[in-house]
Parts: C-alpha cells; structure tokens; sequence
C-alpha cells in the first residue's frame, strides 16, 4: 500500500508542486483582499480536488492498472492506495494553506473573522473534496478516466443547492444541529461531524470501487 | 534437473465475450519443460494468458501454478511467475531504477544483483526514463524484470508483437537464452513459429477459443503430415485425415510438374504414426508421397479450417 502512495506522489510530485506553488503565490496575494480568507482557504479543495484526477489520468495514460494487476498485489490495495493518496494529499493540502495563512497574517495581509476560525475555514471545504473523490474513485475505477472526470467536473454545482433554500428552511436547520448537539452546538463541532460523514462516504464509495475493480477484467 | 511437477495446469477455462468465446480450454506443462502457444490472432493466446494472471476472470475452469490455485491465491501464484505481456505498461515518468524498485517491493525472492546484470547484458541505462527506451530495449526491460525474482514459471504473451526484424532479432537471441534454462518452465505464446519450432518442448495450438491440441512438440511433428496419393487409397487414409483436398488436374505438387495428378488427393493427417500402425507400408506404396508440417503450416491448415471429407467439398488448391 505504501509503496503505491509513494509511486502515486512521486509520478505527480511535478504537477502537485507547480500546482501549490502557484496556488500558495495566488492565495497570498488575494489574501490582502476583504474575503482573502476565502481564497486561501480554496486552495486547501483545489489541490486535492486536482491531484486525484491527474493520478488516475496518469494511470489511465501509462495503463498503470494493467501494470500493477501483473504484480502480486491485490486489485483492492490498488483502489484504497488512491483512497489514502488522496487523504494524505488532502490532509497536506490544508497543512500548507494554514502555513500560507499563518505568513499572510504575519505580513499583515490576512484579516481574521473572529466568528469563522481559520481552521474551520481550511477544513470546511473538505466535506465536499471527499464526497467528490469518493465519486471520482468509483466512476474511475468502472468506467475510466474520461467518465469520472466529465460527471465529477459536474459535482460542484451540487454544493450551490443550500442557497437555493429559504431562510426558514436554513434556521430549521440549523436549530436541529443545535438539538442534535444537545444545545452546545458549535461550529467545530458540526464541521467535525460533516467531514467525519464525508470521510465515511468517500470510504464507503471506495470500498464500492474496490469490489468492481476486483471483478473487472483488465483490457 | 526436470521433474514431472505440473508447472501449470489449466482445466476447462471458459469466457465468454459474446462475440468471442474462450472454450473449455485444457492444458498442463511439467516442470522444467516450454510450451509454445501457438494460434492467429484473435484465437484466444492472450485471453488464456490473461486469464492465467488473473487480469481476465474466467466463467468457468481452474488454473494452477505448482498446484497453487491461480484464481483464489493470485498473490502467491504470481510471486512464482514472471510475466512479459503483449505491451509492456510501466509508468514513462519513471526510470528504469525506479520502475524496478517499485517493482521490487512485491517479490519475496527479488534479487537486485541478478537485475543490474540483467540490465547490464541488455545494455539498459538504470539512470533512464522509460519513456525513451527503444521498443525492443522495453520488451529487454521487461524480460529483466519479469526474470529478477527468479520466477519458475516465465509466461510470455507475444512479447516481439510490434517490434521491427531488428528489434525482434535481437530480443529472440535473448529470450531463447532466457528460456533454455532448464530449471525454469516457460508458456511462451506467439503467432511468429519458425524460431518457436527450434526450443518448444510442448505445443498448444488454439484456434476460435479452442485448444486443437496440446502435445509433445515431436509428437505434433511425427503426426502432422501432408500426403498425396491416388483417389483409390483415399478412403483408408480418411479417418486419420484433418482435411483432404482434390488435385485438379494438371496441378504441379512441391512446385514440381506431375504429368498425371488427375484423381490424386492431397491429405493432412494428424495421426500418421497410428494410420502407419493400422497401415504398415501404405507411406511406402508408388505414388504416395508424404511430406512433413511444420509448426506453421500445421497452424495455417487449422486456420482454414476441418474440412468434412467428402460432404463438404474443401476449396480446390491451386498450383502454379
């Protein structure tokens, strides 16, 4: 499982770190601006958001699945590496917003909400990163690269839905978080809950994929 | 030193594609032994191969490699196999080094001094990408790696497809050093069998997802033989018969003129030896000539097909 990761990173460790160093110049620069919060906080979905895709479109291209289903290693280590590629990729990606933030807010660029923590601002776009590749692990592994990438590219859209709801329709909502958390419902809390719920549902669509890849056969 | 150990064995392998059925496919080769797996294109080689490896399920069948069950401990098969597919998928991005690191950690018995001698005989940089390896130095590569984990069965899926003569030439004087060693069994498939003929021990010989026969390479060669003899003798030599062709009249047979070839037929048996214990001295009667197949020719008679002597009239041959 490791040494996949490893082969994973390594393959893409050109395009993951062109792609941060431009993300890291970019969120430092819009960091000045009112919302410069935001657009440091984009950067811990981006990266992710990309990086899953172009390791299995390197894969796709160098028919690496092929390659490694001739090696005695199970067809499901292959799927849950991606998985935890993915995870650790998400995981680091946040780890070097929070480092760009911590530095813009050195200079004195970044302006903090006190309402909305930094963490949180980080983390919150990561329910919707592992939602997205737990679909993207799963349409890639039945149906290829092209598939997964022109529904996943789709995905986002979904996320607008809640401003699409009354106002009503969000305090009702919001007073069931607070009932659910016994009245001391707190944004860490309920953010903690929803990336826990989206983790599970990417691990859940992965474990999906491994079963249809095992019973796939290799073209 | 060769064993009677069932380096593979293959029974009653089935898939079916729809348009492409792979049927009850049959086989063993013991240790220490080659089996060439000979077969056009399309007839189902890389299908068995791939359903060996495991990279394609079967339907049906099961699949051993020193009696360790392919299908259901597809790891510890593998570890006793080296593989060299019809391409050779590794990642361009990465070097030779690399690759075979990557490669390294998978194999219990990975010998990395075997690996850079390997590497050193093919003339293959470790310090290369793979994306720049000729076709021929990646099938070299591959064939380095497939043989780095002293693997006792070597499976290979027509690994010269797509080179040039060069390129084929050269990699051929490597594979037939590489699967002479006789401590080591090979299933090697190919649709190219001149240099095949010279090292098999065994031959398959699949044709539209049916293996046509699987024997001892000399046994193939002492019963496949082309015979030409008057229509009279025709009907004894029938039930040996694979396909039976007229001779028109005037026809020229070996490219050599025959005057009266009129009511002659040319048969392919594939049981000479039994019709010549059921007929001892009929090969020696005037006007009998027998000629002996090769792997080739035996491949390109089946390609065309059984003929059913003498309801269906076969194509006529033509000489000239």
């Amino acid at each position: 499982m490791l040494e996949l990761i490893k082969k994973d990173l390594l393959i893409n460790s050109k395009t993951l770190i062109r792609f941060a160093a431009f993300g890291g110049l970019t969120a430092l620069l819009f960091s000045r601006m009112e919302q410069g919060v935001a657009f440091i906080a984009l950067w811990s979905m981006m990266i992710p958001y990309m990086y899953l895709p172009t390791s299995c479109y390197t894969e796709e291209l160098n028919k690496g699945l092929a390659f490694c289903r001739s090696l005695p290693i199970p067809a499901s280590t292959i799927v849950w590496s991606k998985f935890a590629g993915a995870v650790l990729v998400t995981l680091g990606s946040g780890a070097y917003v929070l480092l760009l933030a911590e530095l813009s807010r050195y200079l004195g660029w970044l302006e903090l909400d006190p309402s909305f923590p930094l963490l949180a601002a980080v983390t919150s776009p990561w329910v919707a990163v592992f939602i997205m590749h737990g679909v993207f692990l799963l349409l890639f592994f039945s149906h290829g690269y092209k598939r997964a990438q022109s529904i996943v590219s789709m995905l986002p859209l979904l996320f607008l839905l809640p401003l699409i709801f009354p106002e009503s329709a969000k305090a009702k909502l919001s007073s069931y978080f607070a009932t659910l958390f016994g009245g001391r419902a707190d944004l860490r809390s309920v953010l903690a809950l929803l990336i826990a719920l989206a983790l599970g549902i990417e691990a859940l669509l992965t474990w999906r994929a491994s079963k249809v890849f095992e019973a796939k056969d290799v073209p | 030193m060769k064993n009677e150990t069932l380096a593979l064995e293959v029974r009653g392998l089935t898939k079916d594609y729809g348009d492409f059925v792979l049927k009850d496919v049959s086989f063993s080769l013991p240790h220490g032994y080659i089996m060439g797996f000979i077969g056009q294109n399309g007839a189902g080689k890389s299908t068995t191969i791939k359903c060996i490896m495991n990279l394609v399920h079967p339907d049906k069948g099961s699949i051993r490699v020193f009696g360790v069950d392919a299908l259901r401990n597809e790891q510890e098969a593998k570890q006793l196999v080296g593989y060299v597919g019809e391409e050779q998928p590794f990642y361009d991005e990465f070097t030779v080094a690399q690759t075979a690191r990557f490669v390294a950690r998978f194999y219990s018995q990975w010998d990395e001094g075997l690996f850079k001698g390997l590497c050193r005989k093919y003339g293959i940089s470790l310090d290369k990408k793979v994306k720049s390896l000729s076709k021929g130095t990646r099938v070299k590569f591959a064939l380095s790696l497939a043989l780095a984990h002293r693997p006792k069965l070597l499976i290979l899926d027509e690994p010269m497809s797509g080179l040039d003569p060069v390129a084929r030439h050269e990699v051929l004087q490597e594979l037939l050093d590489v699967i002479q060693d006789e401590n080591r069994s090979v299933f090697f498939s190919t649709h190219i069998v001149d240099d095949l003929e010279r090292v098999a021990d065994y031959v398959g010989l699949i044709h539209q997802g049916t293996l046509l026969f699987s024997r001892e390479k000399d046994e193939v060669l002492s019963n496949w033989k082309r015979i030409t003899l008057p229509a009279e003798l025709a009907s004894r030599v029938k039930p040996y018969a694979f396909r039976t062709e007229e001779v028109p009249e005037g026809a020229f047979l070996n490219n050599t003129p025959s005057l009266s070839q009129s009511g002659r037929v040319v048969m392919v048996v594939d049981r000479f030896t039994e019709m010549v214990r059921d007929f001892p001295g009929l090969a020696a009667l005037s006007g009998v000539e027998v000629e002996n197949l090769g792997l080739e020719d035996i491949m390109l008679i089946t390609a065309k097909g059984r003929s059913d002597w003498p309801d269906l009239r076969p194509p006529v041959r033509s000489f000239s």
